[in-house]
């Protein structure tokens, strides 16, 4: 049968500065528990208030989830921090607020829809991948 | 139905796939293949709802991608209870009518034109995807949530065939008596595996799995690598983005592609296409996979399907946890969501009338690949299974399955 063409996202689509919804604020609380409970050191010290927003709640998550993944790498000591919040809520997309340095880097590479009926094409992936996309904003 | 061993879609079968989504309503996003297909049951455009004036609103088939279901709509427990009953305070024996979206939408920004769009649904050409696969493959009628609340309860259902009483987002411990299907399944030797998207987006199982067994978990690459060489885990479930972030190995943006609102519908829809696809296209992978794509909850979005009672599941909810004045036995289910079911053993445009939720998710894989196990919720006992839809004699051909492209 015909192969069938998926419509990509809009440009605007993507806002990381957006407001965290219940339910990623619900996944911040269940971190944060495990953060406490466990007495994990994270690279980055995140105050509570600062997420906020999509791209710090990410940050955080990204974090908690390497040192329940792989906690030796909590080891190290704390450095402060970061995450700011947005000014406001917002419609474009944000510059990134925390400096990578402090990320470890993870397994994760941009690995999406390269299938035999699917493959995005490298110079137009903001298009054609549908979740990760090269950086055309600093 | 425990599936018939001796059909060949079941024999050949070797892996099941779950891709759980999040928040929209079966009304929303399949309603309109009614139009197409009379057998599935979706909008005909004369449900309504009353709104504050007390007028009618109709169903109206004006659902966008994005921007208009913010804020959020309410799905926690109480505003469910008047979204299906009319009183957010009441429950049962009030009668399911499901006529109390418009004002359960209406309680958030007091915006009466606003409050209608709870009740716009999408064209199937507009969501490409989920519209194929449902009129391609088999499709669920009658696939509800677990609970009439939020997310992380729901999805509890789908790893544990039970929330252990939970009816909200609150953080819980699962209780000892049941174990997960991924602790199940690995006492048994078979392979599973949680996929989510990346470190940055991770998974809503934290404080019990992520805590507990941090080896189940992988990243969607990880997946797309399993699948390309031919090592996808015998169970996996797969989790998506649930943010827009930077990716924390610094590839790129990822923007969130659960579809919950007001993320952009059409980055779900590639990321169903590329789960599709990554199986489809490995011919040793596609015949021996069974794939399911369902949400999680209907996010508090229209569905004109009362939701019907169920196996009480030995828990209760108190009145200060389901914020109304009943307590809650778990004796009835959520709103109804979308589920499909694909495998090429499976007939084209299928559609399936039997009551599911998601414990029959952990009641599947239990029943295919352990067989009798007795330490298991009663609602996921006496949950449906659904393998048996591998009904066909031979495998579909290529050229009769669908495959997508992305612009």
């Amino acid at each position: 049968m015909a192969i069938i063409r998926v419509p990509a996202p809009s440009p605007q689509a993507f806002r990381k500065n957006r407001p965290i919804s219940d339910l990623v604020k619900s996944q911040i609380r269940h971190f944060q528990h495990l953060e406490h409970k466990l007495q994990l050191n994270l690279p980055t010290k995140f105050s509570p208030h600062d997420l906020t927003t999509e791209a710090a709640a990410a940050q955080y998550i990204a974090e908690m989830t390497t040192a329940l993944r792989d906690p030796a790498a909590v080891r190290q000591a704390p450095v402060p921090i970061v995450a700011a919040p947005p000014k406001k809520p917002d419609s474009t997309p944000a510059r990134r607020s925390a400096p990578k340095s402090h990320h470890k880097q993870t397994r994760q590479s941009r690995g999406t829809a390269k299938t035999t009926s699917a493959v995005p094409k490298k110079s137009h992936a903001k298009k054609h991948a549908p979740a990760k996309h090269p950086r055309k904003r600093s | 139905m425990t599936p018939d061993r001796s059909k060949p879609g079941i024999k050949k079968l070797k892996h099941v796939v779950v891709l759980m989504m999040e928040n929209r309503s079966f009304d929303h996003m399949l309603g309109g293949l009614k139009a197409q297909n009379s057998a599935i049951d979706g909008l005909t455009g004369n449900e309504s709802n009353p709104d504050t004036t007390g007028a009618q609103v109709p169903v109206l088939p004006l659902a966008e991608y994005q921007s208009q279901l913010d804020p959020d709509p309410n799905h926690h427990f109480a505003a469910v209870n008047l979204q299906i009953f009319g009183d957010p305070a009441k429950g049962p024996p009030l009668p399911p009518s499901m006529q109390g979206f418009v004002r359960s939408y209406y309680n958030q920004q007091q915006n009466v034109g606003h409050s209608h769009k709870i009740l716009y649904y999408f064209t199937p050409d507009k969501l490409p995807v989920l519209s194929t696969l449902a009129t391609e493959f088999a499709v669920f009628n009658r696939w509800f949530s677990s609970i009439p609340g939020p997310t992380i309860c729901n999805r509890a259902f789908a790893h544990y065939g039970t929330s252990f009483g939970q009816v909200s987002m609150d953080l819980f411990y699962v209780g000892k008596q049941y174990k997960s299907i991924y602790e199940r399944l690995l006492a048994a030797n078979n392979t599973v595996k949680l996929f989510y998207y990346d470190q940055a987006s991770s998974t809503m199982e934290v404080v019990n799995l992520l805590q507990n067994e941090p080896s189940l978990f992988g990243t969607f690459p990880d997946f797309l690598r399993a699948c390309d060489q031919n090592a996808l885990p015998d169970y996996c479930f797969i989790e998506p983005n649930y943010t827009d972030h930077d990716a924390p190995d610094g590839s790129g943006e990822a923007i969130a592609c659960d579809q919950h609102p007001d993320h952009d519908v059409r980055a779900g829809e590639q990321f169903i296409a590329t789960v599709y696809n990554k199986i489809r296209s490995n011919p040793q992978l596609w015949a021996s996979t069974a794939l399911l794509i369902v949400y999680d909850e209907h996010g508090g979005i229209y569905d004109h399907v009362s939701p019907p009672p169920c196996t009480p599941d030995g828990f209760v909810a108190q009145p200060k946890d389901t914020g109304t004045l009943d307590s809650f036995h778990f004796d009835r289910l959520g709103v109804r969501v979308p589920a499909i079911l694909i495998s090429p053993w499976v007939q084209k445009g299928s559609v399936i009338n039997d009551v599911f939720e998601h414990a029959s998710i952990p009641a599947t894989v239990t029943d295919f690949f352990l067989g009798a196990y007795d330490a298991r919720s009663p609602r996921e006992k006496t949950a449906n299974t659904f393998l048996d839809q591998l009904s066909l004699k031979t495998m579909r051909s290529e050229e009769d399955c669908p495959s997508f492209e992305f612009e």
